[in-house]
């Protein structure tokens, strides 16, 4: 029989680890993940958060989530040289059962500033991806996955999100964590049916589901619209619960499914309360598909660790994403930062800006402004 | 999954030291990256620039990870 663990986001956060603690008591939480580049400003962890850490490693229930690799940019920067470095030095100091990242790149200059945004299908950025991805797969000698993520500029990446994460993955046998959260952003902010969006996805190549909260924000640019954002900070919506229920026997190779909240959102009982109980209604539905007989296919392992000797970099993708950063976070108003991206190389690109959604083209604004001075 | 009552006690004492710690220093609070340097009382590492965004922002403490956040 092939179980589904049920498992939560668990960073050395003091809110996050107090409502959790209870769960911790009963010995429900089955997996931890952790994001294991989320430690840059500590000098000190304390030793029972390690011990924590070492007793899933050593069940086999730990995995790790990065934030900060920034998978397309086209430049490969010390930065992300260091990661790696890290990036394998942890996975020798714990054992993990995979490791993941967030597809896109990430805005600003400073490796632990800017904002996460979505990068268009082309060759050139596809293989910058591949080449990323192999060398983290070489680093930490595991299975190695990517995120769906929430932000897309259009409906024409919004359905071809799938495909890119297929086809990068191929590189390395990888899979694909499905944020049903991120799935919600999209089935909300652009009006498109669940059912179709998730037939555009690989299912056998998930392992991981995310399921989260997050918030609504009116749009400034289009009056009565809302946009859906991945903020983390609420209760799970109940139709992402029923996402959950709808997929949970269509993909033969799932794992792990992970409860994700921000610790700001958890500041009081209630809120605390309700952060277990959504954890209880979920493995309780993990626990439904727990009688499935197929036994999963993929390791999730590539024929061999390896990475090319020469990284792979693209000038002009790195010019493109510092054009548009550099608007994003500059721009004094959304209608500057628009009229900067018509007059930009960006226009008439594979960026396809023309077709870009204005409420999107505000959020990337909005989330650009908000993270540059880093977080 | 059950852990050890030693690793329970050392994780609620941890916790309930870090909750009511009347000062913290750098090395010892308890943080994500969503949450950067931050404490409950009223010392002032770093804080500046997220003061800042904390005026200008309605979601000043979001993740930054999946993107939208």
């Amino acid at each position: 029989m092939n179980s589904i663990y049920s498992g939560i986001s668990c960073n050395l956060d003091h809110n996050v680890l107090t409502a959790a603690l209870p769960l911790f008591k009963e010995g429900s939480i089955e997996a931890l993940e952790w994001s294991f580049d989320a430690l840059f400003n500590h000098k000190n962890i304390p030793s029972w958060f390690k011990e924590l850490l070492q007793f899933y490693g050593n069940e086999g229930r730990l995995i790790g989530h990065g934030v900060y690799y920034s998978l397309f940019s086209g430049k490969m920067s010390p930065e992300q040289k260091e990661w790696l470095k890290h990036l394998e030095s942890t996975s020798k100091q714990y054992n993990f059962d995979h490791i993941s990242e967030h597809f896109g790149f990430m805005t600003g200059a400073d490796f632990h500033k800017g904002a996460p945004l979505s990068v268009p299908y082309s060759s050139d950025a596809l293989n910058v991806a591949k080449d990323r991805i192999a060398r983290m797969s070489v680093a930490c000698q595991k299975p190695v996955g990517l995120e769906n993520l929430a932000f897309c500029y259009s409906i024409d990446e919004v359905e071809k999100h799938g495909r890119y994460l297929k086809d990068i993955l191929s590189e390395i046998n990888g899979f694909i964590i499905l944020d049903l959260h991120n799935i919600y952003c999209q089935v909300k902010n652009f009006d498109i049916p669940f059912k179709d969006l998730i037939q555009l996805y690989p299912l056998e190549m998930v392992r991981e589901i995310h399921i989260s909260g997050g918030s609504w924000e009116n749009s400034q640019s289009e009056a009565d619209k809302k946009i859906r954002r991945d903020t983390h900070d609420e209760a799970v919506p109940e139709e992402v619960f029923e996402y959950l229920k709808l997929m949970i026997n269509q993909l033969p190779n799932l794992k792990f499914v992970i409860l994700e909240q921000l610790g700001t959102g958890l500041t009081t009982d209630k809120h605390r309360l309700d952060f277990r109980s959504d954890f209880k209604r979920m493995k309780k539905i993990c626990a439904s598909a727990n009688s499935r007989n197929e036994a999963s296919q993929n390791s999730f392992l590539p024929d061999k660790f390896i990475q090319s000797e020469i990284i792979y970099e693209s000038d002009q993708l790195a010019k493109e994403q510092q054009i548009l950063t550099g608007i994003l976070e500059d721009s004094t108003s959304l209608n500057e930062a628009k009229k900067e991206l018509e007059n930009s190389m960006l226009s008439q690109s594979s960026w396809q800006i023309e077709n870009w959604d204005h409420s999107m083209l505000e959020t990337a604004y909005e989330i650009t402004q908000k993270w540059k001075h880093g977080f | 999954m059950k852990l050890s009552k030693s690793l329970l006690y050392a994780m609620a004492t941890g916790l309930m030291i870090a909750g009511s710690a009347s000062s913290c220093s750098e090395d010892d609070v308890i943080v994500c990256p969503c949450e950067p340097e931050v404490c409950e009382t009223d010392c002032q590492i770093e804080h500046d620039h997220l003061l800042k965004r904390t005026e200008s922002n309605s979601h000043e403490w979001d993740c930054p990870a999946c993107g939208m956040g």
